[in-house]
């Protein structure tokens, strides 16, 4: 069959095609339900067009014809509810409510001795360092303690803060994951930040995220600090505490310890500790 | 053909063939995308400003805007834009499944989130290097998420031949030979004459009368070529 029979035979056909797939393109449905055969025809076309070296460009008009009519019937017009999804809406409540009678006594157990914990705290406060220790209380004080007035736009502006910050922190380690990990590492270290609080108890460091405790100098035993925003000096012995920047503080206490805190705003932090 | 091609087979047997979007164009896309980008910062930092007279919680709005427009622009464009971002859609570009079919929002996430890793060491290094060692000229993020970026596909208006009387050629030819004289007839109107005439040269020693036009037989073997004997009116 010469490409001009083949072409005036079945042109009314791939016209056809190409009026539906406007349809489709708008949004709306196929009513004359002629797509499936439509496409099946078409593609059978394409392959006889290949096969006979038919022109070039008759061969890529149908090729984008095909293409167009297999993203159209191969779409998923609902998406495919994902594996996580369906363990979370079906498998997990499932797996509980199988193993029903452990978790309730498990959780009864759990949430049991909190509540007799708790209730026994609130009749009995004196009980509270055998159940958290005294560093642990000190800790918890001096969060919750002394700034109650915190004002309801300040918490919006913190939720916003930790969404932009933790989260996109969050994601770009999901992303490093792809380098078997070194990724994630680079966005870790990029994370890392040096977190200095001045409380009256005295001064606490950290480098999150590294470091989940704060290391905490009271302040009974500090003396004085100093600023150093030169060169820095290290010797050995010293407590460093700095992630960028050349300027620190460096502290001096009753203990004898040396501890250099980097910081982008020495001045500040020397006013802070020295009040 | 040697093109840049990324062939699916359907269920229907047939093999289609998806042009895939080279580096070049993608990263007009990314800029035009990135003005976008930061046109939308804009426009929202000068909205949550006019709101940060009246509540200083306005920063915290800010922050969470700036956050959804960072990671979501681009995956929120392509899952309801079938896989189109503005930048894409200006050049013709259209982000699809590995098998052709419209992107979904898991491989749109996927494909976007890992754009933290093309980006690595700076500036998209790692994703050009992928792109120019694989086929396709898929990033590392297309690779993890099984997507490609191709020509959306337009419809074209057919190409003609030239209307003249058809003639047969004087030996027999073979089917790519055929496909040749064809396409070089169908083209031949787009290339300039002095291109146009040096191409049909060489095939002039095989035409019937080799010392005339050359370009006008070849156009008469190809309108008989594809079917047309003398009498019919040119398709």
């Amino acid at each position: 069959m010469k490409q001009q029979t083949f072409e005036a035979e079945r042109s009314e056909r791939w016209q056809r095609f190409e009026q539906l797939l406007e349809i489709l393109d708008r949004g709306a449905h196929d009513t004359t339900g002629e797509f499936p055969s439509l496409f099946r025809q078409l593609c059978q076309d394409l392959s006889l067009a290949r096969d006979r070296m038919f022109t070039e460009d008759l061969v890529t008009r149908l090729n984008r014809l095909a293409l167009k009519g297999h993203e159209h019937l191969y779409a998923s017009r609902v998406p495919p509810r994902s594996a996580v999804l369906e363990f979370a809406a079906r498998g997990f409540p499932r797996a509980v409510r199988q193993e029903g009678p452990l978790v309730l006594a498990l959780s009864g157990l759990f949430f049991g001795s909190l509540g007799l914990c708790a209730a026994a705290v609130v009749t009995w406060p004196e009980l509270a360092p055998s159940f958290l220790g005294s560093d642990s209380l000190t800790q918890l004080r001096e969060m919750y303690g002394e700034d109650l007035a915190r004002r309801p736009s300040d918490d919006l502006q913190m939720f916003g803060f930790y969404i932009w910050n933790n989260v996109s922190i969050a994601f770009r380690m999901f992303a490093g994951g792809l380098l078997v990990g070194i990724g994630s590492l680079i966005a870790l270290l990029y994370a890392a930040r040096l977190e200095i609080e001045v409380r009256t108890a005295g001064l606490f460091v950290r480098i999150a995220p590294f470091q989940r405790k704060f290391r905490h100098v009271p302040a009974e035993e500090l003396r004085g600090a100093d600023i150093q925003s030169a060169r820095l000096r290290v010797r050995r012995g010293w407590r460093i505490y700095a992630v960028k920047g050349a300027k620190a503080v460096q502290l001096r206490t009753t203990t004898g310890h040396q501890m250099l805190i980097g910081t982008q705003e020495p001045d500040l932090l020397a006013a802070a500790l020295l009040r | 053909v040697i093109d840049t091609l990324h062939t699916v087979e359907t269920p229907e047997g047939v093999e289609l063939e998806l042009p895939v979007a080279g580096p070049v164009v993608r990263l007009l896309a990314w800029l035009i995308d990135l003005a976008v980008q930061v046109v939308l910062y804009g426009a929202w930092s000068w909205i949550m400003s006019a709101l940060g007279r009246v509540d200083e919680g306005a920063t915290g709005l800010l922050l969470i805007g700036v956050f959804l427009i960072t990671w979501f622009y681009g995956v929120g464009w392509e899952v309801l834009n079938r896989g189109r971002t503005p930048g894409k859609q200006l050049l013709g570009l259209q982000a699809v499944r590995e098998d052709g079919t419209p992107i979904g929002i898991g491989a749109s996430i996927l494909r976007n989130f890992l754009r933290v890793v093309d980006w690595l060491p700076y500036c998209y290094a790692l994703g050009l290097l992928s792109m120019l060692i694989d086929s396709s000229f898929r990033r590392l993020g297309d690779l993890a998420a099984g997507t490609l970026v191709t020509y959306a596909p337009r419809v074209s208006t057919p190409a003609r031949l030239p209307e003249v009387e058809p003639s047969a050629p004087r030996i027999a030819l073979e089917p790519d030979e055929r496909r040749a004289v064809i396409a070089f007839a169908e083209r031949a109107p787009l290339l300039s004459d002095a291109r146009a005439d040096e191409l049909a040269s060489i095939a002039a020693p095989l035409l019937p009368t080799p010392t005339r036009d050359a370009r006008h037989q070849l156009a008469q073997i190809a309108a008989w070529l594809v079917g047309l004997r003398s009498g019919d009116s040119a398709r």
